[in-house]
């Protein structure tokens, strides 16, 4: 299926892609979950939109609970889950590639004299 | 421990904030995300900001639970809850309708021949569509009655016993105002009728209040009982296409009815304050505002439920 730049932009900040992100480092409960994606996102999730991606993410197969003997129960990525991340992150980075590669050029040009530096640009 | 119940180890805060979500959900969830809550707030008190994102993610999920949002839920379950949205909005807009057709009483009496026209394509078109809606609506209780009867006799009574019950008692309430009113106008005077008579306007407002509950109070046991009948894919498509009919007419009577007012307010104003033929008058009527306000968000709910059956239709025949 052919998806817009757009999609793979919200992406990163899609609850759901944050804490598939977070589970594909070890299973976590909700709490830590939610400061984990505090740490390496900056992005912080209320429980109500955390649990929702939650639910969201177990009813399409891409996180499985594990038992817990008390109520704080962990998750814990699935295969179907780990190669969605793993699609959803190439698509990422051949955004991030293109992205990278166009602005070097657009960087060369200017250092070049071809082209007048954007006013606001870093020099 | 009932289905749905608020787990006893939860905090008062946690336990008051679950109950914003239906008890399919609190089952499976409730007591973990309780224990979130818990360590999220750590003793204290949740500021109005995290109320309100739980408030919402709650209200968010009975939504979606009901299929009314989201495409988690099947087609035929998203076709069915659009085909309710649209029912509810039809009921909304049954009210604004009786007070519509109260206010238009005789409006051919004191117009202009030479100004006849306009009103009356719009006032006729307000009276065929609302009476194709009426057979819309009744066609498709009829689609859906098999499988009523199915459910009620596989034991499914006591689901929406109390449902009924209280639609019933509305509906007994009802029938009572209206014959009290019916018998009460049989011994007034016609100008004691038309709002010379307190009391009688104030039954008048009872009854229409009565009529909204009695209207809200069998929506409810419908959608209590429909939500868990069995349709196939032909009862689906009717139900649907029904329910397009009449979300498609709601907003066209919702114009018909503001060129009514409209042409009569140019033609014959003094119709509207009772005031003798050709006196100035003012063409503007609280009621008949209030009306054309409830028919246009009924129109817009009825827009909803019939986006919601569209963007599920051609899913219903992929499954």
């Amino acid at each position: 299926m052919k998806r817009t730049a757009r999609d793979a932009s919200r992406r990163t900040n899609d609850p759901s892609m944050l804490i598939l992100t977070s589970l594909a480092g070890g299973s976590k409960h909700g709490h830590a979950l939610s400061r984990d994606i505090e740490g390496f996102a900056g992005v912080v999730l209320g429980p109500g939109t955390l649990y929702g991606a939650i639910t969201r993410l177990e009813e399409r197969g891409l996180i499985e609970p594990l038992e817990s003997d008390n109520r704080r129960r962990p998750y814990q990525i699935s295969a179907a889950g780990s190669a969605y991340l793993s699609e959803a992150v190439s698509e990422m980075q051949r955004l991030a590639d293109e992205g990278a590669r166009r602005l070097a050029m657009a960087n060369q040009a200017v250092a070049q004299g071809r082209v007048p530096r954007i006013s606001g640009s870093p020099a | 421990m009932r289905t749905g119940d608020i787990h006893e180890e939860d905090d008062p805060v946690s336990r008051s904030m679950l109950r914003w979500y239906p008890a399919s959900w609190r089952d499976r969830y409730g007591a973990e995300f309780g224990a979130m809550i818990e360590d999220s707030l750590g003793g204290e008190q949740p500021t109005m900001h995290f109320r309100w994102s739980i408030m919402r993610a709650g209200l968010s999920e009975r939504l979606r639970g009901a299929g009314l949002i989201g495409d988690t839920a099947p087609p035929s379950a998203r076709i069915r809850s659009g085909a309710f949205t649209v029912l509810c909005g039809w009921l909304l807009f049954v009210i604004p309708g009786i007070v519509f057709a109260k206010l238009s009483e005789h409006w051919e009496a004191v117009i202009p021949r030479s100004s006849r026209h306009l009103p009356a394509v719009s006032f006729g078109l307000v009276q065929v569509l609302a009476g194709l809606c009426v057979v819309a609506v009744l066609a498709g209780m009829a689609t859906v009655l098999p499988a009523f009867v199915r459910f009620v006799k596989d034991g499914g009574w006591p689901v929406i016993r109390h449902q009924v019950g209280w639609a019933a008692a509305a509906t007994a309430a009802m029938v009572t105002v209206s014959v009290t009113i019916v018998a009460w106008a049989h011994h007034l005077p016609a100008h004691l009728r038309n709002g010379g008579s307190a009391p009688y306007k104030l039954l008048g407002v009872a009854w229409m209040l009565l009529f909204a509950v009695t209207l809200f109070t069998w929506s409810r046991a419908a959608i209590a009982a429909t939500r868990r009948l069995t349709l196939g894919t032909r009862q689906l498509e009717a139900a649907g296409s029904l329910a397009i009919a009449v979300a498609l007419s709601m907003p066209i009577m919702t114009a018909a009815a503001a060129i009514w007012w409209g042409s009569i307010a140019a033609a014959a104003p003094w119709f509207f304050s009772g005031a003798p033929t050709g006196s100035p008058s003012s063409p503007w009527v609280a009621s008949l505002l209030g009306a054309l306000i409830v028919m246009t968000l009924a129109s817009v709910v009825g827009g909803a439920g019939l986006l919601r059956i569209t963007g599920s239709w051609r899913s219903l025949h992929a499954v």
